[in-house]
């Protein structure tokens, strides 16, 4: 019994800047490929990170039910036609956080679908050097099923202290834009080498704690530079065969990154039945979140 | 399948108090109503030169810490909850705030991500946080939300022209932090009964929160009178009453001793209890409420009557709780409880 991913969708029009067009675009994708009713998807979880205007509030996840149509309103529906979203954040580990949260309560609670959409923006909605990361939206929906498949053995890891972690923040004391379009990013030079040096430690234990098979196992990783993912193969003696590198052409897709990477790597045929395909996340904390996918 | 229980609540509330004359007083443009008796709100808890977010949480899962049986090792999860997470003067997106929480508590096992659900903050922590100990993925975890949001209310007296400026409503919010520990329940009388969250995000865009189209701070912008239509109030006695019904239950014979409502203010509630009344076809339970010294404490509002009528000991033994949140989204639900051991030293 397990949680499978039924369909994903990716958002990477350069167009779009928005977090949250992003987000409904890549939702809107997923929904259809996987040929379902909006109506059966009873929960939603966003995990993006940076938001248009530096909104508060509501939660992102409301502008992304209501733009898929998933259930908007109680009164209007059937009784019982009930949805639940919310955002979840932990930089571009909350994709697998929502993953575990999604899977307990499909064991708990009785849902039939459950989407986990993200989208990271500037607040301005501009291209900004000072923005590390890429606007681009992806959308994974899930499933539980009885077969043995799906995510398993969910693990999670974080360095002693903050001290290497980048920072994103709304810094009230800089008045030098309106603080609807302020963000500030403070990205240590030392960050990326020690992101992945951590991921790589991080993937080394988990493989040898899970007893995975290096020879067959399927890695998806950050893409926090060129290269990263093939350097955390290299460095963990599996095969960089299947990992794609996604960052020339799209740049870090931060909270969007290991569902992109599984989409364009199932169009590309590389997950086969069975598979084991490791999904390892990796962000700010610095912290690192691992769970191995029985395709 | 196994249920979970409020092992152990916590708060943190800021000794300073800014009544509703002090607040309308520094209006730029003087107040053409009166905001007291709209709201029922005398004096709203305020943060300290010492507060934000980060301080607010920790002083609330000291708090809770306090009353538990657990430590912070102990602790499998953080979830924390707050709408702005301001370390210092800054609101942070990453790393996440139940990080920062983390590592100052000494939770070293615990696993740990932020939620953001506007009010309903705390309530979707708990609500995931239920679902996760029903499921064996953790045995316990901490549900924390340090608030400081009063940043709005200045906002709004600075910017705010009248009752009917979207506004508005900021001049109810105060400060507070809240903590609440979940375990797995050992018996009938601590336990979470029933809990079901709805998001119906139909009218979303009728409360914002978002920096200040004006000057640089945070401000909220709702539609109080769009957002609260008795259509609208009506979804959580609609929503909970069918969630019962497919368990063969009613709104009577679940004998609430007490409900909470979301501390918007009196008149919100009252309505609410209005709506709840004819809806159910029966009376409502005592409602609890701090709003008069605390006023709206966003996400930690009802924890916040919890903890004080807990701290004050004003709750019958074995007492059947109900809380109803009421969130931008808008988000609604219903969370109850027994509740007999749950204490406050």
């Amino acid at each position: 019994m397990g949680t499978i991913i039924k369909a994903t969708g990716i958002s990477t029009d350069n167009a779009i800047k928005s977090s949250n067009e992003n987000a409904v675009a890549a939702g809107r994708q997923c929904i259809e490929t996987a040929g379902i009713d909006v109506n059966d998807i009873d929960l939603l979880i966003n995990v993006g990170i940076y938001r248009d205007e530096n909104m508060l509030e509501p939660a992102m996840a409301a502008f992304a039910q209501k733009g898929l149509g998933i259930k908007p309103d109680y009164i209007k529906s059937q009784p019982f036609n009930a949805a639940f979203s919310l955002d979840m954040m932990n930089s571009a580990c909350g994709i697998i956080n929502a993953i575990q949260t999604a899977d307990a309560m499909f064991k708990s609670r009785q849902i039939k679908y459950a989407l986990i959409v993200s989208g990271d923006a500037h607040p301005s909605n501009k291209d900004l050097e000072s923005f590390p990361y890429a606007a681009i939206g992806a959308a994974m929906l899930l499933e539980y099923t009885e077969d043995e498949k799906g995510f398993q053995n969910f693990s999670f890891k974080h360095s002693p202290t903050t001290e290497h972690s980048v920072r994103g923040y709304l810094d009230f004391n800089n008045l030098a834009e309106p603080a609807k379009e302020r963000l500030t990013v403070d990205m240590p030079a030392e960050y990326k080498e020690k992101l992945l040096e951590f991921a790589s430690e991080s993937t080394e234990e988990y493989l040898t704690a899970n007893k995975l098979d290096r020879q067959t196992v399927k890695l998806i990783t950050p893409q926090a530079e060129a290269g990263f993912g093939q350097k955390i193969a290299q460095s963990v003696n599996v095969n960089d065969d299947a990992i794609l590198d996604l960052y020339k052409e799209y740049g870090d897709a931060h909270s969007s990154a290991l569902t992109m990477a599984y989409h364009l790597g199932a169009e590309k045929g590389l997950y086969n039945s069975n598979d084991n395909v490791l999904f390892v996340a990796a962000g700010a904390g610095l912290t690192s979140a691992c769970a191995t996918y029985i395709v | 399948m196994t249920k979970a229980r409020f092992e152990s609540i916590g708060a943190y509330i800021p000794n300073k108090r800014v009544s509703t004359a002090e607040l309308t007083a520094n209006m730029n443009i003087p107040p053409q109503f009166d905001l007291e008796a709209i709201t029922g709100i005398k004096t709203r808890s305020w943060k300290e030169d010492k507060d934000d977010s980060y301080t607010m949480a920790i002083d609330a899962a000291n708090s809770c810490l306090e009353n538990s049986k657990y430590e912070a090792a102990d602790l499998d999860i953080i979830i924390s909850c707050s709408i702005a997470r301001f370390v210092g003067d800054c609101s942070y997106y990453e790393p996440p705030m139940s990080l920062f929480l983390k590592h100052k508590l000494g939770a070293d096992k615990a696993i740990f991500f932020d939620v953001s659900n506007a009010c309903a903050g705390m309530f979707t922590g708990l609500y995931l946080l239920e679902s996760m100990i029903k499921a064996g993925v953790v045995k316990n975890g901490l549900v924390v939300s340090g608030e400081y949001i009063s940043t709005i209310a200045e906002t709004a007296v600075l910017e705010a022209k009248d009752i009917y400026d979207p506004q508005f409503g900021s001049l109810t919010v105060g400060d507070a932090g809240a903590a609440v520990i979940l375990d797995k329940a050992v018996d009938d009388n601590d336990v979470i009964d029933c809990f079901n969250l709805i998001s119906t995000p139909e009218y979303s865009d009728l409360a914002i929160g978002k920096p200040s189209n004006d000057s640089n701070r945070y401000a909220m912008y709702a539609s109080n009178s769009k957002m609260h239509t008795e259509e609208r109030l009506k979804i959580w006695p609609n929503f909970q009453t069918d969630m019962l019904a497919k368990e063969g239950k009613d709104f009577k014979s679940e004998q609430f001793d007490y409900i909470i409502h979301h501390q918007v203010g009196s008149k919100f509630i009252e309505r609410l209890l209005k709506v709840g009344k004819e809806a159910f076809l029966t009376e409502q339970p005592e409602s609890l409420s701090v709003l008069e010294k605390y006023g709206n404490t966003s996400s930690t509002s009802h924890f916040i009557v919890l903890y004080e009528n807990l701290k004050a000991n004003k709750l019958k033994d074995k007492s059947k709780i109900l809380m109803v949140p009421a969130a931008s989204g808008f988000v609604t639900g219903f969370l109850s409880m027994s509740i007999n051991n749950l204490a406050v030293k």
